[in-house]
């Protein structure tokens, strides 16, 4: 995929009117459009303390001294950047699906990306797979788009076994600002993604799990008599893929989709699951929207 | 059930082969997907309920080895042998004897027939046939469809004769139907010899009847003395009034006590011309028999003599209740007003149609050549059956020459040597040639020759008046071509002249006649015939003689098999499909911290 197809630039001009949405106060290095929870030099007004040498006399409220014969100086919200975080699981298991997962999950970062650089917040992005990460560290800018775009164009789904908790603690020391993490996967880890993302929470990271499946992982497509490969762990389970094999099938998605949505719950993690089948331009546009990434 | 192939059976060999496969489970097809996660965690569900997957999968596979047993079958081809006539072809033959209009069962035996045949037709898909077992059985309708069999037998109506039902059934069983072979079903209520393939539907239920069996008339002085002869035909007494009208006036009244299956007779004096009718005044099953005709005073047929005089023939015309006209001269007119001709020793001629005795001549327009005079020939053979010859006996007559004949046609009454009698009816003429002159033959002294005189004018005139139902009637056309004929109903009729007469194949009901013709009308009059009388129902339902090989027909039911095969296959399919998971997971589901 070439950056300049990733978007179409109509609906570029769509994601400029949209801003990313942090549920909390985010510290950032540089002034930007989000609130921060340091008090400096913006202009909504936050608290008051007592003036000590050296502060600027601009910020001492004088009707205050007029009527306590005390001097205080006001404090204000400063307005910092905001650091996005793009996880992309490009693992082998993301290869499948039409479009296939890996594309649609390329799409919906790029988008929640540009969204970011245009409303000068610092994003960075990972395409993880297995033990082998791609990074690209955050960065702030509209000129920073097509750099991003590239990044994300030149993903390619391999390694035998993803590992989310592996990816996460590569990435937390990586960098040190915290902020929104966007994870975008399939959420198929051998090994689970609890973990990853509790490393996450732990490093005040504000995640937002996006999870994409494809159709026939909701209705599997095979029938009859079959061994089925994991396309990442090579470990087969022979099966016959009759009526009520497929409704046990049913039973373990559902099952499967009810304990990631507690889970998410549980650490005050957003979280949003979609199929390849939805338009990512629906998605972005109407889903994000809804889910709160967006607003 | 037979099967049309049965070889196909060997392929119930491949249904253990099925089930083998079954146990075996067909090779797994590998199949890369993305993950195997949910299916590792499906399959441990799947283990827990493997009992009840076994019980699912046993029902699929008994489906399926149902569905495949059904196919075999069909392929066999599965014939069954349903009994006919549903679907072969049928001969019906309807009774429309005198007897069948007996009204024991209501409204009558002939309509209680009728339908009884159109229901049975009603069930019947195959051709159909229709014979009318009347006086003279015939076809009603050929092979044709059941719908044209109910209209036909619709249009079905009795007559006043007695049938011919071995005759109507001797008729059925000659028929061959279109394809296979066809059952017979007689509606009557009697049954005939059992014949293969024939089976009997008998209706009626009493014997009791009473009816006329003769009516005579004799002329006796300025009238006529009628004889009434009655039967009782059932199996108690009874007492029943007659009454005697003539032209419509009574004449006569009678109570007659008759014993059972016996006849009484009745006479009176009737003074007066005209039609004689007696009628029993009784509330019996079958009322046509109840009425019988006569004439009194019916026209004498006129006998012209033409040729040399004879004393003794004389005397017998004037003896015979005929009117006799000698005449020497051979006209025209002469013949036309003559029913019967008599040529004595005149010179052969060709005669116009009619009817002539010849004594001792012959017509050159006869079959019949004469060659010469044999002397002295005696009369060694008659055929008294003949009714010229009945009660003639010629055994004692001499003759002293008589020419000899060589007919080429006809019948020979009485021989010797040579034909001595001659009778021919054929071309308009009905003739009888005696080879003999009377003056050289005591014939006319003997007492066969006034009974013979009678006999031969009696057939010759066709003067009968009186008829059975059912009998036929031939009269001479007399140069006419055709006729009319009003029947007791007034209902008027051409009957065509054939061969110079005017036949009436069968008379079927009871009443009075009138034939105009050739500027002439006869009247003539139809009583019941006896045997018509006797209704009485011969048989049951179970005189029933049907061949096991006529009476079925084969269906072939291999569709049917082929079709529940069909239908066992979508059975199994619809389970499958039934428990595919119906899942609508297309639209993303967010879920937002609190």
């Amino acid at each position: 995929m070439v950056p300049e197809t990733l978007l179409a630039p109509e609906f570029l001009r769509k994601l400029e009117t949209l801003t990313l949405r942090s549920r909390r106060a985010v510290r950032g290095k540089l002034r930007g459009e989000r609130r921060s929870p340091a008090l400096g030099r913006g202009v909504e007004f936050a608290d008051y303390r007592s003036y000590h040498p050296g502060d600027d006399y601009r910020h001492i409220d004088w009707n205050i001294y007029s009527r306590l014969n005390r001097l205080f100086v006001k404090l204000f919200s400063e307005e910092e950047d905001l650091y996005v975080h793009l996880l992309v699981d490009a693992s082998r298991s993301m290869a499948w699906g039409v479009p296939s997962k890996l594309d649609y999950a390329i799409r919906i970062a790029a988008a929640i990306g540009y969204i970011g650089l245009t409303n000068l917040d610092r994003v960075g992005a990972v395409l993880f797979a297995a033990r082998s990460h791609e990074v690209l560290m955050p960065r702030r800018g509209r000129g920073q788009v097509f750099s991003l775009f590239k990044f994300l164009a030149a993903a390619r789904s391999g390694g035998r076994t993803s590992d989310l908790h592996a990816a996460v603690q590569h990435y937390v020391h990586l960098t040190k600002r915290r902020g929104l993490l966007v994870l975008i996967s399939d959420l198929l880890f051998p090994g689970g993604y609890e973990e990853g993302l509790k490393l996450a929470r732990y490093h005040r990271f504000e995640p937002f799990v996006i999870h994409v499946l494809s159709d026939d992982e909701l209705v599997p497509t095979v029938r009859g008599e079959a061994r089925l490969l994991d396309a990442e762990s090579r470990i087969p389970v022979e099966v016959s893929v009759d009526g009520p094999a497929l409704d046990a099938y049913a039973r373990a998605r559902d099952a499967y989709f009810a304990a990631t949505e507690t889970f998410c719950q549980r650490h005050h993690i957003d979280y949003l699951r979609t199929t390849t089948s939805i338009p990512s331009d629906d998605l972005i546009l109407r889903y994000l929207r809804i889910g709160g990434l967006i607003g | 059930m037979k099967f049309a192939v049965p070889g196909a059976f060997w392929l119930l060999l491949a249904l253990p082969v099925l089930v083998l496969l079954y146990l075996l489970r067909a090779r797994r097809q590998e199949v890369l997907i993305s993950s195997t996660l949910l299916w590792q965690r499906a399959r441990e569900d799947l283990l827990l309920r493997f009992s009840i997957r076994r019980l699912e999968r046993s029902l699929l596979l008994v489906l399926q080895l149902l569905a495949a047993g059904l196919a075999i079958l069909a392929v066999a081809q599965p014939q069954v042998a349903l009994p006919s006539p549903r679907g072969g072809a049928l001969i019906l033959v309807v009774d429309s004897s005198v007897s069948m209009q007996a009204t024991d069962v209501s409204p009558s035996r002939f309509e209680v027939a009728k339908r009884e045949a159109r229901a049975l037709l009603d069930e019947t898909a195959g051709p159909v046939m229709v014979i009318n077992a009347g006086r003279i059985p015939s076809i009603a309708l050929p092979f044709a469809d059941p719908v044209q069999a109910q209209q036909v037998v619709d249009r079905l109506h009795p007559t006043d004769a007695p049938g011919r039902l071995e005759e109507a059934i001797g008729l059925a069983v000659a028929q061959q139907p279109p394809q296979g072979l066809a059952s017979v079903v007689v509606f009557t209520d009697r049954a005939a010899t059992p014949r293969p393939g024939v089976s009997y539907r008998i209706i009626g239920t009493a014997a009791r009847n009473l009816g006329i069996t003769a009516l005579h008339v004799e002329p006796s002085g300025n009238g006529a003395r009628v004889t009434v002869q009655v039967r009782n035909w059932g199996d108690s007494p009874e007492r029943v009034p007659i009454v005697l009208t003539l032209e419509g006036r009574r004449v006569l009244e009678r109570v007659l006590s008759i014993a059972p299956f016996s006849q009484v007779a009745v006479n009176g004096i009737v003074a007066g011309r005209g039609i004689v009718r007696a009628e029993l005044q009784v509330d019996d099953a079958l009322a046509v028999d109840d009425v019988a005709y006569g004439i009194v005073g019916a026209p004498l047929p006129r006998v012209v003599l033409i040729g040399e005089e004879n004393r003794l023939l004389d005397q017998a015309l004037a003896a015979l209740p005929v009117q006799y006209v000698p005449t020497r001269q051979v006209t025209p007119e002469a013949f036309a007003a003559a029913d019967v001709v008599i040529l004595n020793q005149t010179e052969p001629v060709a005669v116009p149609p009619g009817n002539y005795l010849f004594l001792g001549t012959t017509a050159t327009n006869l079959p019949l050549t004469s060659n010469g005079v044999r002397r002295g020939p005696q009369v060694l053979r008659g055929s008294p059956t003949h009714p010229v010859m009945r009660y003639v006996d010629l055994t004692q007559v001499q003759i002293q020459d008589a020419m000899v004949l060589r007919p080429q046609g006809g019948e020979v009454l009485a021989e010797g040597e040579d034909p001595l009698i001659w009778g021919y009816e054929g071309a308009g003429i009905r003739a009888v040639v005696v080879a003999f002159p009377l003056e050289r033959t005591d014939f006319p002294l003997q007492v066969a020759f006034p009974i013979f005189l009678s006999n031969a004018l009696r057939w010759l005139a066709g003067t009968d008046t009186v008829y059975h139902a059912g009998d036929p009637y031939v009269h001479s056309a007399r140069g006419a071509t055709e006729a009319t004929l009003v029947d007791p109903t007034g209902a008027r009729s051409i009957v065509p002249a054939t061969g110079g007469r005017l036949v009436i194949p069968s008379l079927e009901k009871v009443g009075v006649y009138m034939l105009h013709g050739g500027g002439r009308t006869y009247t003539f009059v139809v009583n019941p015939a006896p045997e018509g009388s006797a209704i009485a129902p011969v048989g049951s339902d179970q005189v029933v003689a049907r061949s096991p090989g006529r009476s079925t027909r084969t269906v072939r039911i291999w569709p049917v098999f082929l079709g529940v095969a069909l239908a066992m296959l979508l059975v199994e399919w619809g389970v499958w499909v039934h428990r595919l998971p119906r899942t609508d997971l297309g639209r993303p589901r967010a879920v937002r911290r609190s």
